[in-house]
Parts: structure tokens; C-alpha cells; sequence
């Protein structure tokens, strides 16, 4: 999901960069400053997660977790998430600081939008709450992969060819983030359910 | 489950997990021996980039040659003629992923120097290495410095 350097062409780069920095600043306003532990822990849970591989079949997928991110911190993932893309770049070498702006929309949009979608359904039953993070943590990916096609093609123009082998190449990593997102959210609304939106004042 | 021990357990449990990662980037290498140009592409660890497109430029950006890894993600090629600049060999391996190594002009001129052959495979060595576990530490360091840095910033200005 990380774009390289020199894949993109200018203007592609420069609306990524304004749009990212755009959410940037939205986001550090709507940081919940009380609980920046929270912000940090799962930045560092992102900036781990594309380490993370999974062999299927001849090939190989990673996680990406920009779902569990984005629905526990809604706007203040975008600096979470381009923190940890800036220390994957600087470290690994992953995508480029070129990229940078491009990549945080293709990761944190998403991210932000199904904070908006499935934060209301959490903690209503156990069963919604898995089926809302498994959505959560799927719907981010297929959004991301939308977002990826949109700037490739803005590059390369040839849409529906790059959109199917993008759909096709993440199926693998929907169904595993969806299934990781699902029990996350579990798993956190029965051991630490102060980290979930909403929740922080009910205990 | 207070914050301190779930800080913990995500510690324990991403200190597990990096024992077994490996990483996620486009690499390229190419070195030149016996007039043939020699390429090989991968994602770092034993995951080689089969079947990617690779283009070589000149230094005015004329593609001068193309082709394909095989299955072993290697791709070699004559040298074309004429060159005069070094060369930049690209590996496109799809949706969005590219890497770039710049093969000189000296390496391509003499194409039997073992030195310089040894420099670009030990350098492959270097690439393909998985990323170190002090190296993700200090990315979680520099995180939680940051929200450290964050929350005194914000508490100065409430003050």
C-alpha cells in the first residue's frame, strides 16, 4: 500500500501532500490530550504492523491496521498515521518522503471515515462490535485501495485495469484486517473498554 | 487492566512477532560481468520479484532497454551499445511499488572490475536485510517521545 518515489506524477504529490497536511492539522486540534498514551500506542501498533507478513500462496501480504487506528481515534489518526509513515520511510525505506502526503490520505482517509460509520455501533452487543470492526477494519482497506486506483490512474489514466489488480491484490489483506480488527475491538471492550470512543467516562 | 500493563502486553507481543517479519519495500541491484548486465529484484527476506517489468534509462531519460524478471526475479541482458552515461535501472512491481538502482558508467565501462561487482552484491546484502529490532525500537521510541513532547506542550499552554 506504500507508493514509492518516482511513480507519481507532481501535481498527484503536492494535492496529496496539501490534503495530508490539511488532516493533519484537523487532527491535532481533535487529539484528545488526556489520552495521547492511546494515540501513541497505536501509532506504534501501525508503524509495526507493515512488518507483519503473511505468506499466501506464492506471494506475500501485510498488515496494515490503519482500520483499528482509525476507528479508536477518528481525526487524530492522521497524525498517528503520518508519524509512523514518516519512521517507516526513514527507517525501512518504505514508500518516500515524496509520498508521504499521498500515502497518509490513501491510509488515514479511510481510517477516518469508518471512525464515523461504525464508532456508533460499538459496544451495543458483543456480536455487533466484532461485525463492526471486522467491517471497520475491511472497509478501510477496500476505501484505501479505491484511493490508491484514483491516484495511480490520475498518473497513468488506465483505471479499470490497475482498480481490478489493486481489488484483487488486497482481497487477502480485507478479510485478515477485518478478522484482526474484529477481535481488537473485542478484545478491547472487555478488558480496556476506556479506549473506545465514547466509553471513556463509563468507568 | 490498567494502561501501564497493556502497554505491556502490545511491547510483548510486537517483540514476538518481530522475530519472525520481514520487510515490506522494492528492492533492485545490478552489477555488470563479462559484457552482460546482471538484475535482481526482490521485497527484501527470500521474497523475490517475479514477472515485474524492468526499464533502463539514461541519463536523458531514454528507456534504452526493457524486460521482465523470470521466476527468480533475475533479468540479465547484453549491454547495450553506445552508452555513454550511467544507467538507471528501474523494477516496476505494481500498484505503486518501484525501485531504482543507478548502475555507473565506469562499472560499465570495465565490465570485468570484480571490485565493483563485489560493492553492488555486498550492497544487496545490506538492502535485503530485515529491518533490526533496535531499529523498531527506536521508531516506538521516537513515538511515544513525541506524545510525551505533545502532552507538555499542551499542559504548558493550559497552565
Amino acid at each position: 500500500m506504500h507508493i514509492s518515489e518516482g511513480v507519481l506524477s507532481g501535481p498527484v504529490l503536492i494535492s496529496g501532500a496539501v490534503m495530508a497536511a490539511a488532516g493533519c492539522g484537523i487532527g491535532l486540534k481533535k487529539i484528545d490530550y488526556d489520552h495521547l498514551v492511546h494515540v501513541a500506542m497505536l501509532a506504534s501498533a501501525f508503524f509495526v504492523a507493515s512488518l507483519i507478513h503473511v505468506n499466501i500462496g506464492p506471494s506475500s501480504v501485510h498488515l496494515i491496521l490503519n482500520g483499528i487506528v482509525g476507528l479508536l481515534l477518528g481525526f487524530a489518526a492522521v497524525p498517528a498515521i503520518l508519524t509512523a509513515l514518516v519512521l517507516q520511510a526513514v527507517l525501512f525505506q518504505y514508500g518516500g518522503l515524496t509520498t508521504l502526503g499521498i500515502n497518509v490520505v490513501i491510509m488515514a482517509a479511510p481510517a477516518v471515515a469508518v471512525h464515523y460509520l461504525f464508532v456508533p455501533l460499538l459496544g451495543k452487543s458483543p456480536r455487533l462490535s466484532f461485525v463492526a470492526g471486522v467491517l471497520a477494519g475491511s472497509g478501510t482497506i477496500f476505501m484505501s485501495s479505491l484511493l490508491l486506483t484514483a491516484a495511480l490512474w490520475l498518473t497513468e489514466k488506465n483505471f479499470f485495469e490497475t482498480c481490478l489488480v489493486i481489488l484483487a491484490a488486497n482481497v487477502p489483506v480485507m478479510i485478515i484486517e477485518g478478522i484482526v480488527t474484529g477481535f481488537c475491538v473485542s478484545f478491547f471492550i472487555k478488558v480496556y473498554p476506556e479506549i473506545i470512543p465514547g466509553k471513556k467516562n463509563e468507568h | 487492566m490498567n494502561i501501564k500493563t497493556l502497554c505491556c502486553l502490545v511491547l510483548t507481543l510486537v517483540l514476538t512477532l518481530v522475530a519472525t517479519v520481514s520487510a515490506h519495500r522494492v528492492i533492485v541491484f545490478a552489477w555488470v560481468d563479462s559484457g552482460m548486465i546482471y538484475i535482481e529484484g526482490g521485497f527484501g527476506g527470500d521474497r523475490k520479484a517475479r514477472e515485474c517489468p524492468v526499464s533502463v534509462e539514461d541519463e536523458n531519460k531514454n528507456i534504452i532497454h526493457e524486460g521482465k524478471t523470470d521466476q527468480k526475479g533475475e533479468y540479465v541482458f547484453k549491454i547495450p551499445d553506445h552508452v555513454t552515461s550511467d544507467l538507471l535501472i528501474h523494477l516496476h512491481a505494481g500498484t505503486g511499488h518501484k525501485a531504482t538502482w543507478r548502475l555507473p558508467y565506469e562499472e560499465i565501462a570495465a565490465s570485468e572490475d570484480d571490485q565493483k561487482s563485489r560493492d553492488a552484491i555486498e550492497k544487496k546484502h545490506q538492502l535485503e536485510k530485515t529491518p533490526s529490532a533496535g531499529k523498531i525500537i527506536v521508531g516506538i521510541a521516537v513515538i511515544v517521545f513525541l506524545a510525551f513532547l505533545a502532552s507538555r506542550f499542551k499542559k504548558k499552554n493550559t497552565a
